[in-house]
């Protein structure tokens, strides 16, 4: 048996090992390579610039722990880069799982830059029914949302007083972190196509490539697509954190994977040549 | 005792030690936080224990996680949902407020769903899918053909501007030709009713081609999220557990 039929029958486990340590070593080590901002996420982060301060920006987590390592990143970013521009964030979810990662990711910003709850910023929970949902955020925002986390009567809170929310209609900008159904999609199709709102979202990379559509329809103003999209939007506001540190084992774990493709490809390729001569 | 039970052990025991040592010296603390990151980790540690092979720290760690989560979410659509939409509306309304009545025809629709559990009486929930299925399709149909189909077409056929206002040459024409071009032959692909010969049956290759190259799209952008995750639970073993410093 050649050392490349070797290679094609190799165990996986030794390609796990490969793969750990790829991820392992750079974790330890620090190697810093650059990130470079994609045009969607540059696109992200000028959607929330081009708002003037004092705007509300309504987040959706629609997400679960199992999603934690994709979308909290690019969400806690989120929460710090609105809270820098001085807007005002209304916190809610359709999933039920991803409420409380968000809910202290947004107190997380929220202490970094002295904003207050109830003033600057609201978490409504989790609210079932989905696509029925952002119909009803539409036609009463306050009377679906009804109350925030922690029992208080939205339409009581200063943010909703201030600034006369009634729907969807008066909410500028919508983000949407989704990991599956419902989200962005449901977002767009029930949502910003309906009542007229802009709109951005971050995702899990499984599902980024769903919403490149959107993106030239210009229904999704801008995409986090994975860690990589949320690295470059920490890379952009210059708070680089959770995301920026998963990128060096990321690209190194990339480079493993690919190397064992190109071999994998090169052991079939000489196989298959070698069967034809002998036949 | 067989070789993998003692291996179990050993795996067992030296986790035990590493966690001792730990706690001993006071890289982890000794309260519940620090209990909760010795259970984070050996859960993780449990799950991706599979890598090597299917085993019962393994599947006890699976059946956690679904255990938990599902009770999480029941707990959560309990207090979220159920309580003040409910509960709360109907037998305790707020002062000067008489119970929300219009609570009561989703109620009901809701719990005939649960004739499912009895066979005899499980026809009863088709009143409540027939009353779903109606309601979602009458929301849903128009709205998707609005956002999903129409909104795309538009995009695909709008006029192409190879020059920008200024004279400057519009590369993302190029992309939109690119992308016309592919929705064509992909559309051609997948017309079933005429035998793909000749030109067609070129128009239809390139189409794969297109389709291929999405499916490796996708792929690499799965990998690179099955990757996040993997990377994501290793940075909490090395410092959230280990407390192994990065440089």
């Amino acid at each position: 048996m050649s050392v490349l039929e070797k290679m094609m029958n190799i165990d996986r486990r030794i390609i796990f090992i490969f793969v750990a340590a790829a991820i392992v070593i750079p974790s330890i080590v620090r190697l810093n390579l650059p990130i470079k901002p994609s045009p969607m996420v540059v696109a992200y982060y000028n959607a929330i610039e081009s708002l003037p301060p004092g705007s509300v920006v309504l987040v959706s987590s629609d997400y679960d722990p199992g999603s934690k390592a994709e979308l909290l990143p690019m969400t806690l970013a989120t929460f710090r880069h609105c809270f820098s521009r001085d807007l005002k964030v209304i916190g809610m979810g359709l999933w039920p799982q991803g409420i409380d990662l968000t809910y202290k990711a947004l107190r997380q910003a929220a202490k970094e830059y002295g904003k207050k709850e109830g003033e600057d910023f609201v978490m409504c929970g989790y609210k079932a029914g989905a696509a029925f949902v952002i119909v009803g955020l539409g036609q009463d925002l306050p009377g679906t949302l009804e109350k925030d986390v922690r029992g208080r009567d939205l339409k009581s809170l200063p943010l909703f007083r201030k600034h006369n929310i009634r729907s969807l209609r008066d909410i500028p900008l919508v983000v949407s972190m989704s990991a599956g159904n419902p989200g962005i999609d449901t977002w767009i199709v029930y949502g910003r196509d309906q009542f007229g709102f802009r709109m951005i979202g971050g995702c899990t990379g499984v599902m980024a490539p769903d919403f490149y559509p959107y993106l030239n329809t210009g229904q999704l103003e801008g995409l986090l697509g994975a860690a990589k999209g949320a690295a470059d939007y920490e890379t952009l506001i210059k708070r680089p954190g959770l995301a920026c540190r998963m990128m060096d084992p990321q690209t190194v774990a990339h480079l493993v994977i690919i190397v064992f493709i190109i071999i994998g490809n090169i052991a079939l390729l000489s196989s298959a040549i070698r069967r034809r001569r002998k036949a | 005792m067989r070789g993998s039970t003692i291996a179990a052990l050993c795996v067992v025991a030296l986790f035990a030690i590493v966690n001792i040592y730990l706690v001993a010296a006071g890289v982890l603390p000794a309260d519940s936080q620090g209990l909760g990151i010795i259970v984070a980790a050996g859960l993780t540690l449990a799950i991706y224990s599979f890598l090597y092979k299917d085993n019962p720290f393994y599947r006890f760690a699976e059946h956690l996680y679904v255990g938990i989560g599902m009770g999480y979410v029941i707990i959560r659509s309990y207090y979220d949902v159920i309580k003040p939409k409910v509960i709360d509306a109907l037998f305790s309304p707020p002062v000067g407020e008489s119970p929300s009545l219009l609570v009561i025809p989703p109620l009901f629709f809701g719990v005939l769903l649960f004739s499912r559990f009895f066979p005899r009486y499980a026809w009863i929930s088709r009143w409540s899918f027939a009353f779903f299925v109606g309601m979602g399709s009458g929301l849903a149909i128009p709205r998707t053909v609005k956002s999903l189909i129409m909104r795309q077409v538009e995009a695909t056929i709008r006029p192409v501007q190879f020059f920008s206002p200024i004279g400057d040459f519009n590369w993302m024409a190029l992309a939109t030709i690119i992308a016309i071009i592919g929705v064509f032959c992909v559309l051609v692909y997948f017309f079933f009713s005429i035998e793909h010969r000749g030109p067609l049956r070129n128009i239809s290759k390139v189409g794969v081609w297109f389709l291929m190259i999405a499916f490796g799209a996708a792929f690499g952008y799965t990998v690179m999220g099955r990757i996040s995750l993997l990377i994501e639970r290793v940075q909490f073993l090395l410092t959230d557990w280990l407390h192994i410093t990065m440089r």
